[in-house]
């Protein structure tokens, strides 16, 4: 073979390798309503960035006519490319070919570009689209899930892993993704479960549809199995795009900073207004975090799952920065078990890199309960404490409104090891509110009123006015420093911009260990 | 600085007055708009002894 045959032999290699299911293939791809795993690819990366490896692989199994049928590439497209610039890793798994399921070689090429991931120090996006285990292939492929596993655990915390899921991710195959520090999905067409409707119905009788028992909604609503659901792939994987301009590259790398445009002094006089005069009257802590960052951006992760308690990533003046913030709208703000493991593993995201995290605190407590007991919220809420306490980049707090008992430590307090803490004039900071401090407190004294003939109520709402006037203001925290300082609403932007660009060189040296033993 | 063919006297004054801004520009590190907190040594050390690395490896990404 002379040098053009040869030359001639890789173009037409090429173009059956970037086609290997034909024109009938993506054809029966488009009819789901899906794109292709190139056409996914071609989306989020910038335009001509995208490096493909491996292209040539093929697998090597035989039995069950698989010698007859070896695909270039065997059903996964990996390489690399950018983002906004940014240097990414990615795998696209391809539903045309064996229906993407996974076998060794499969496995063997998306194991190749974690470790290029992680060796680089560069973030994984996997575009999942997969049947599962490719069942002729035996256990080699049960063996290349878990190398999958193990790769994804060792490269937690150390670069960013998102999975996006585009089409059916069952089984075990749907461990790898929930190892990654991201989920998102898409309406109608992308499904999680360990077991299908089919299975259940078998062994438990109950009868459920595949959007309603894996859908994005249900994972999005139900479990939180997936921070974002998208009405469909284009937009999903501008939401990759967005994710990846908050993050950094890796463990090592400082968060991104953008010049920013907004005013860092910039006094915002709505927040004088935003919380209503009635403590029990809600607000939407959306609308504050807003008007405090820049631009009023506010990137929130799950939004749908647990709204009691709002996460997500802005910027100020410039930083990016992660927010958690307790969601009056919602439950009255109140943490519950779901809003404890939301709040506990954003944190935990942010910390592992080096994400700084501004808190919003206006919450009344822990939800009271018995499904709240029996569910184990003794557990749960110890993990947002437990993430809390710790992180060690820049943490900073905004007490709003409430912060009483258990759920005012738990949420970034001074005694956590927070950095700044401020409290605005409508601050209560107490064990309790003030009903159920003068009910318990003066329990002896109303009951001694009652059995005189007295007015109970008249003097339970003098105890409660004495009460709020002596604890339910931020002033006894201050005078114990558990507060830095007391700040008018409309100060909040300058106030945070200056904690944070002072924290920005935050060294916190714990002592060694191996891991702590978080409440799981 | 020599220019051909000579600019007009207030085009002169323009690319003076713009040569100008980018001096005091590069003089003030403004060519680089990250934070003076981004290229701190502390800083750096502090993200290495966050994952467990000697203060004083050197290595970056």
């Amino acid at each position: 073979m002379n040098t053009s045959d040869a030359e001639q032999r890789l173009d037409a290699l090429r173009a059956e390798a970037t086609n290997p299911s034909g024109q009938a293939g993506v054809d029966r791809q488009h009819a789901r309503g899906k794109l292709t795993a190139r056409e996914r690819i071609d989306l989020l990366m910038d335009p001509g960035s995208f490096v493909e490896l491996d292209m040539f692989t093929r697998h090597r199994a035989t039995g069950f006519g698989l010698e007859d049928n070896r695909p270039w590439g065997d059903g996964v497209i990996t390489g690399h490319g950018t983002v906004d610039g940014r240097k990414v890793f990615v795998f696209s798994q391809d539903f045309t070919v064996f229906g993407g399921s996974l076998g060794e070689v499969f496995a063997e090429k998306i194991c190749k570009v974690m470790d290029l991931a992680v060796r680089m120090g560069c973030p994984l996006i996997g575009l999942n689209d997969s049947g599962g285990a490719r069942i002729q292939e035996g256990v080699v492929s049960l063996g290349g899930y878990a190398d999958i596993f193990l790769k994804n655990v060792q490269a937690s915390g150390v670069i960013p892993q998102i999975s996006v899921i585009l089409g059916p991710c069952a089984g075990g195959a749907v461990y790898s993704p929930a190892i990654t520090d991201f989920i998102f999905m898409v309406k109608e067409t992308s499904h999680m479960f360990i077991t299908g409707p089919d299975v259940i119905k078998t062994v438990t009788g109950e009868e459920v549809t595949m959007e309603e028992l894996g859908g994005a909604l249900s994972h999005a609503t139900k479990s939180g199995v997936a921070h974002f659901a998208a009405d469909d792939e284009e937009s999903c994987i501008d939401d990759v795009r967005h994710l990846l301009s908050f993050i950094p590259q890796n463990n090592l790398d400082a968060a991104p900073y953008e010049t920013p445009d907004d005013d860092p002094d910039r006094r915002e006089p709505e927040l004088h207004t935003i919380v209503p005069d009635n403590p029990n009257k809600p607000y939407d802590i959306r609308h504050v975090i807003e008007l405090v960052m820049d631009d009023g951006e506010f990137f929130e992760v799950a939004p749908l799952y647990a709204q009691n308690l709002v996460v997500g990533f802005s910027r100020l003046n410039g930083h990016s920065i992660g927010v958690v913030g307790n969601q009056p709208k919602a439950m009255a703000g109140v943490l519950d078990i779901n809003a404890s493991i939301k709040g506990a593993r954003f944190i935990r995201f942010c910390d592992a890199f080096n994400i700084p995290i501004i808190s919003f605190v206006d919450v009344p407590g822990f939800l009271p309960g018995t499904s709240q007991e029996y569910g184990g919220i003794i557990l749960h809420g110890a993990k947002l404490l437990y993430a809390y306490a710790e992180a060690t980049v820049p943490k900073i707090t905004v007490i709003t409104r409430k912060a009483y008992g258990g759920a005012y430590d738990v949420m970034n307090s001074k005694h956590l090891g927070a950095d700044f803490n401020a409290a605005w004039p409508s601050a209560e900071i107490a064990v309790m509110g003030a009903d159920g401090a003068v009910n318990i407190v003066f329990r002896s004294e109303l009951k001694k009123v009652a059995d005189e003939g007295g007015d109970v109520d008249a003097r339970r709402a003098e105890l409660v006015q004495e009460y709020k006037d002596r604890f339910a203001n931020p002033y006894l925290a201050a005078e114990r420093g558990y507060v830095d300082d007391v700040i008018q609403p409309e100060e909040t932007r300058p106030w945070l911009v200056k904690a944070l660009e002072i924290s920005l060189t935050k060294r916190v040296d714990g002592p060694k260990r191996k891991h702590g033993n978080i409440p799981l | 600085m020599h220019i051909s063919p000579a600019p007009a006297p207030d085009e002169a004054a323009a690319i003076a007055a713009a040569v100008q801004v980018l001096l005091e520009a590069s003089r003030h590190g403004g060519a680089d708009p990250l934070p003076a907190a981004y290229r701190s040594e502390w800083r750096r050390t502090a993200i290495r002894e966050g994952v467990g690395q000697p203060a004083d490896d050197r290595r970056t990404r």
